[in-house]
């Protein structure tokens, strides 16, 4: 087990020829950049985004996706798994505006490793992932990988192993190729062109002034930008207090507490990028 | 003359009834038609019933006066709007002998409950003549329906709990409605207090689950509810109940309250955990009353309250109150936090509502555990710090079973599992705290932004981030590891190329659930003897920067992590 890390990490010791005045995060990041030689990334053109919530991974069954600001996260459990099952694989991805914020996405997790020592490349794996990838390997057991990031174009993509002591190992790597083929299959993006978030059309609730307790309808529309079906997801926030749940005529809001409640909705496009917009309701005491 | 002996000795019976009524809690003021022929003395009764509580129904005593020694030979019947109902007892009076009690709960000769109504209860000779008493009984119906848990008249301190999961899912939040925590309504039964087949709805139990919500189906249970509720320590909860509207019959009708009696008041009770009482002025069906309840402990804990509510009436004005027979209860759970929320700066969304139950649980069960107080701002800390990091005092694990992120323990170099970078810079601690759900992997940021959120929605002020530049390590023992390691990766590099902890004081002090060090006096090498940064010292021979580090390490102050 310990043969195979070393194998991998023996190259490069970074961090420790640098030892001081690393305080701040943008002068660890500095580092970072220097260090895995990011200036030297090959060129890349930004791609149509990444159908988050149609991947589809062999043997993996996909769950929910959610957003996390601009980050859209997935996990993905056993095929054959029972409801409630544990997840297998945590998928964190940013489709970014241009290439040189996906990189320093990459970045970001590379200047969060705790080790001084340089993550391994892809080709270390046998794969190249779009024009820098990187692989965690695990010491649970021999060959496990517990993460892959990389970078293809304008979209950041990292995997989490959730269970390295699961027998057989899944392939991560093997993931990783296969989302890294969804990307590189996009459309290419016109010169100075963003890949286009969801546009929300509409968001009105049926009233803006209810007494706590009550659930008026949100009226919602919402278009993706290339014909899907954005996934919807709902932020409540403000001095007041409810949630949005969805009934058999639509989307509610129900007041739980009274004071103004921000309802935010979260839109992720079916090529994973987010776009939000808020609405405010006024709730009076029972 | 005979007629004027019986009037006396009518006199003296009912002296004697109030008498026997002044001595007992359950007697109400006498009702009771007293026929002097034989004497049979009424010795008090319940006026105003409610079967329908736990322990209720009606009473009424009575006994025959004469000769010692003397019988006669009674029934004690029931009567309602239609007429005879059941007979509650039959038997021989015998004059001397101490006082026959009967008692009615509330149910027909079938075994079901009545409705709200006009009752009486007869004494009567054994063949059913003749009548010697008649005590009247109101059959009401009594319940609360929602509790609303307010901040006490001193301050704002109450707060809505947050669960962090909706089926399954983590990262989806909830917060208990602030306008009632505790909800025992059916909108499609035919009443708010009774279930459609005239039995009385039963209390709803309390919610012990720390992670999610009550769900009905996949959606929010919006009626049938009980959440636990947090204040800061020391408060003193203030309770408002709302009253409910009325029953339903046996045959699945509805029925009135039948309150307010005429020529009498009724009034709410609550008696708490110590014994103390809060009474309301006098209700009406579908009313509110606001009580007070007993204070909270002065400390970060947990504490179940069983509240018991009992109604009383008054004939008088409010002078004098006699209890209704019976009573309802209902089980509650406090949260007490060390002070006010806080959050990130701006942060919006419910799960900056108030303190999660899943966490405030932790601690309060980790104060339990490890018997460490947390009535001080010292204590809370040490509390988290060992608890988190669990192995000691009865804590097998680390909170949630994780694991420091080395490849020696299975990890992968130490990559973030759960603490956010770039936009929003959050910490996922819903996933963390739903089983590890991105691994059982932690590295130092995640530990750092899970003990700065933490322990800042428990109120515990200037919770910052500290993160700490490159360090050549000394023996350290890593959350979840077995021991001390001066070769954290397994590789001979024992170094951190980075790592975060928490601070309260700027960084004069410092907390770190990642990792303990060595104070043996040889912080080098091991074995080790652990050293909790419970506030330790940032600098100085016992320090942190000395202890965990061999060389000078830089450090900068961050913000407070938002939650995900």
């Amino acid at each position: 087990m310990k043969h195979s890390i070393t194998r991998y990490l023996g190259a490069a010791l970074l961090l420790t020829s640098t030892a001081v005045a690393q305080g701040t995060y943008e002068e660890h990041v500095v580092r970072v950049r220097e260090a895995y030689g990011v200036a030297a990334w090959p060129a890349a053109i930004p791609r149509d985004g990444l159908p988050v919530a149609g991947l589809e991974l062999p043997g993996l069954r996909g769950g929910v996706v959610q957003s996390e600001g601009a980050f859209v996260t997935r996990d993905f459990y056993d095929a054959d798994s029972p409801a409630g099952a544990r997840p297998l694989l945590h998928l964190e991805a940013r489709v970014c505006d241009d290439v040189e914020a996906a990189r320093d996405v990459l970045v970001s997790w590379l200047a969060h490793l705790s080790s001084p020592e340089l993550a391994p490349e892809d080709g270390a794996f046998g794969v190249e992932l779009g024009q820098a990838g990187y692989v965690g390997p695990s010491g649970a057991a021999d060959k496990a990988v517990s993460w892959v990031a990389f970078v293809r174009g304008n979209v950041a993509v990292r995997l989490l192993n959730v269970d390295l002591f699961r027998t057989p190992q899944l392939d991560v790597v093997g993931a990783a190729r296969a989302i890294d083929a969804v990307i590189a299959a996009r459309p290419a993006l016109a010169k100075g062109a963003l890949p286009p978030n969801p546009e929300i059309a509409r968001l009105a609730p049926a009233s803006t002034s209810v007494v706590a307790g009550a659930a008026p309808r949100l009226d919602v529309v919402v278009a993706d930008p290339r014909g899907g079906v954005a996934t919807l997801q709902w932020r409540v926030g403000g001095s007041g207090q409810g949630y949005v749940e969805r009934r058999k005529d639509g989307w509610h809001l129900f007041t739980t507490g009274p004071g103004e409640v921000d309802v935010t909705l979260i839109a992720i496009s079916s090529i994973g990028t987010v776009a939000e917009r808020m609405v405010r309701v006024d709730v009076a005491p029972e | 003359m005979d007629t004027l002996r019986r009037g006396l000795r009518a006199s003296l019976a009912l002296l004697a009834g109030l008498t026997w009524l002044a001595a007992t809690s359950w007697a109400a003021t006498p009702q009771a038609l007293v026929y002097a022929q034989p004497l049979v003395v009424a010795d008090g009764h319940t006026r105003i019933a409610d079967p329908k509580l736990k322990g209720g129904g009606a009473q009424a005593s009575f006994h025959l006066k004469g000769t010692p020694g003397a019988t006669l030979a009674v029934r004690a019947d029931v009567h309602g709007p239609g007429g005879y109902i059941k007979t509650l007892w039959s038997g021989t009076l015998i004059a001397g002998a101490p006082p026959t009690k009967v008692s009615w709960d509330g149910k027909n000769a079938s075994g079901r409950y009545v409705a709200t109504g006009s009752y009486r209860i007869t004494v009567k000779g054994a063949g059913g003549t003749p009548t010697y008493l008649k005590f009247a009984v109101t059959v009401v119906r009594l319940g609360v329906t929602e509790i609303e848990f307010q901040d006490p008249p001193a301050g704002n301190d109450e707060w809505q709990m947050v669960y962090f999961m909706k089926n399954g899912v983590d990262g989806i939040f909830y917060a208990t409605p602030a306008i009632h925590e505790y909800a025992n309504l059916a909108s499609a039964d035919v009443s708010d207090l009774d279930l459609n087949n005239g039995n009385p709805r039963p209390a709803v139990a309390l919610h012990t689950a720390t992670d999610e919500p009550i769900m009905n189906g996949v959606n929010y249970e919006t009626e049938q509810l009980n959440y636990p509720l947090a204040y800061e320590r020391g408060a003193t909860p203030r309770l408002r109940a709302k009253l409910g509207n009325g029953g339903t019959t046996v045959g699945g009708a509805a029925m009135s309250s039948n309150y307010p009696v005429s020529g009498f008041d009724i009034r709410l009770v609550a008696t708490f955990p110590s014994g103390s009482a809060a009474a309301s002025g006098a209700i009406a069906p579908g009313g509110q009353v606001t009580l007070d309840g007993d204070p909270l402990p002065a400390d970060v804990s947990q504490t179940n309250w069983q509240i018991v509510w009992t109604w009383e009436y008054s004939g008088d004005g409010g002078v004098t109150w006699q209890r209704i027979l019976g009573k309802h209860e209902t089980a509650h759970r406090f949260y007490t936090i060390w002070g006010d929320p806080l959050w990130k700066a701006g942060a919006s969304g419910t799960q900056y509502t108030g303190p999660w139950v899943e966490v405030v649980d932790y601690v309060a069960s980790w104060s339990n555990t490890l018997g460490i107080s947390t009535a001080t701002a010292g204590g809370l800390v040490e509390t988290h710090v060992k608890g988190f990091f669990g192995q000691n005092g009865g804590l097998p694990t680390a909170i949630e079973g994780v694991i420091y992120d080395a490849y020696p323990l299975g990890g992968d170099g130490g990559a973030n599992h759960y603490m956010g970078f770039g936009v929003g810079s959050n910490m996922d601690l819903s996933a963390l705290l739903n089983a590890h759900a991105n691994g059982v992997y932690v590295n130092c940021s995640d530990n750092m932004g899970a003990t700065t959120t933490m322990l800042s929605m428990l109120g515990l002020p200037n919770m910052k981030p500290l993160r700490l530049g490159f360090m050549y390590l000394n023996a350290i023992w890593g959350i979840g590891a077995p021991a001390y390691t001066t070769d954290l990766w397994g590789t001979g590099n024992h170094a951190f190329s980075y790592h975060h902890i928490a601070t309260r004081t700027n960084g004069t002090d410092v907390i770190d659930t990642c990792l303990q060090v060595d104070e043996d006096g040889n912080p080098g090498s091991t074995p080790g003897i652990p050293g909790w940064n419970v506030d330790r010292p940032w600098a100085g021979p016992n320090g942190y920067d000395q202890l965990s580090s061999t060389n000078t390490v830089s450090t900068t102050l961050e913000t407070l992590p938002g939650l995900q």
